[in-house]
């Protein structure tokens, strides 16, 4: 009693659950002889239910680790929402839709669609003709979710890869029907933070979206992580 | 077609959408904590990255009201993105054709009507709190160290960490308890 009498610095660590076995013994058993610190403390405790709105990651700082992807593809989506007045229509953009519009007269719909009303349409539902696909490779362990959307003559590759080993430089490859040659849409080496929590990419091929076969991801010395069918 | 497409990508690019610049500052300041806090409460990587999207692309919907917003702007992130994980999870589970509803943004109003101190209002208090002060705080209650820990990872004396945590503590509870006034 006598070392902590009226200490109340240490209110707030105790509220907390701070303190070692034996100041928090020794907190105790003061508080329970003093009226005061036990008004104290009743209103440290309300407190501590007010910091548990908090969650603990809220203070981490900084952007995520592993890049900058995900930041471009929510800028991607901010664009294709910008509604119509407040698109700035510089003569390139202009002349881009025009160009679109031609595509369109060609008969390739699905892109324009999206150029033209970016507000009836949102990033979260895929463009119509999009093709999803998962599978993993039992030898390797590695596995992949593929998203190929269509494009006008080509396709939209979005890849989310996990179990590919750190260390490993990989290519993701479209392979289309028939005897084509593959296509790589993209390549990278795998870092530790790949390998621990996976990885997303994006890529494109210049192949007709109905004649993707599969989408694979190989080793640049020719081993096959793993290989998706679509 | 190709040259179609690589059109319509550069017409993109050079139509910059107004407020980039806002989407691209939140997620250099907020990113990792607004990732992280997705990841735990949905438990899937790829979902969480979509949540976080999805609530940047809010922040920058509603730029406005994150401009006058009187709790902390990481509060407001953390608690629309709460909002999306739970109806997400809600939509899933009772009306399954119905994932694309509007889900309304955190306001201070209905807060002070429901008499709820949340995420918002806590960091916001916290963030009038000395430094020093937040800095014991976080440490000793949010990272869950002991006094010694807290001492020895910012450098003073386990005495300083608990006369901090002290006045921390009563600094919060006079700001959190005044009526009718939020923190800024």
């Amino acid at each position: 009693m006598s070392s902590v009498e009226h200490d109340r610095s240490l209110l707030g660590a105790y509220a907390l659950g701070a303190l070692d076995p034996v100041e928090e013994r020794a907190v105790h058993a003061h508080v329970a002889g003093c009226p005061d610190c036990q008004r104290e403390l009743a209103e440290f405790v309300d407190l501590r239910q007010a910091l548990d709105q908090v969650p603990p990651e809220a203070f981490l700082d900084g952007p995520p680790d592993g890049g900058d992807l995900l930041l471009r593809k929510t800028l991607r989506r901010v664009r294709e929402e910008v509604p119509e007045g407040r698109r700035r229509w510089s003569p390139a953009t202009v002349a881009a839709a025009v160009v679109l519009l031609v595509a369109v007269a060609l008969g390739g719909g699905v892109l324009i669609g999206r150029e033209t009303a970016p507000d009836t349409v949102t990033a979260e539902s895929p463009p119509a003709g999009t093709r999803t696909a998962q599978a993993t490779d039992p030898e390797t362990g590695a596995s992949m979710t593929v998203q190929v959307e269509p494009r006008a003559g080509w396709v939209w590759v979005n890849a989310d890869i996990a179990g590919v080993p750190a260390g490993e430089k990989c290519q993701m490859r479209v392979i289309p029907r028939g005897d084509g040659d593959p296509l790589v849409a993209g390549s990278w080496v795998v870092s530790e933070q790949g390998e621990a929590k996976g990885l997303r990419l994006e890529g494109t091929a210049l192949v007709a979206p109905d004649e993707v076969e599969s989408v694979e991801i190989v080793t640049t010395d020719g081993r096959t992580m793993v290989s998706v069918p679509l | 077609m190709a040259s179609v497409a690589i059109t319509g990508r550069r017409a993109r690019r050079s139509g910059q959408a107004p407020g980039e610049e806002l989407v691209r500052s939140l997620y250099e300041e907020h990113g990792r904590s607004l990732l992280a806090y997705a990841i735990r409460l949905t438990n899937d990587r790829a979902a969480a990255e979509d949540v976080v999207q999805e609530t940047l692309l809010r922040a920058w919907k509603h730029a406005d009201d994150l401009r006058n917003n009187v709790g902390s702007v990481r509060g407001w992130l953390l608690t629309v993105a709460r909002n999306i994980i739970t109806d997400r999870a809600r939509a899933r589970a009772v009306r399954p054709t119905e994932v694309n509803q509007e889900i309304d943004v955190p306001s201070p109003q209905r807060d002070h009507a429901d008499d709820v101190v949340n995420a918002m209002t806590v960091l916001g208090a916290m963030d009038r709190l000395s430094p020093e002060q937040r800095a014991v705080l976080v440490e000793l209650y949010y990272r869950g160290r002991t006094v010694a820990e807290t001492a020895s990872v910012l450098g003073i004396a386990p005495g300083t960490v608990k006369s901090r945590t002290y006045h921390a503590v009563r600094a919060l509870r006079a700001t959190l308890s005044q009526p009718g006034e939020v923190p800024r």
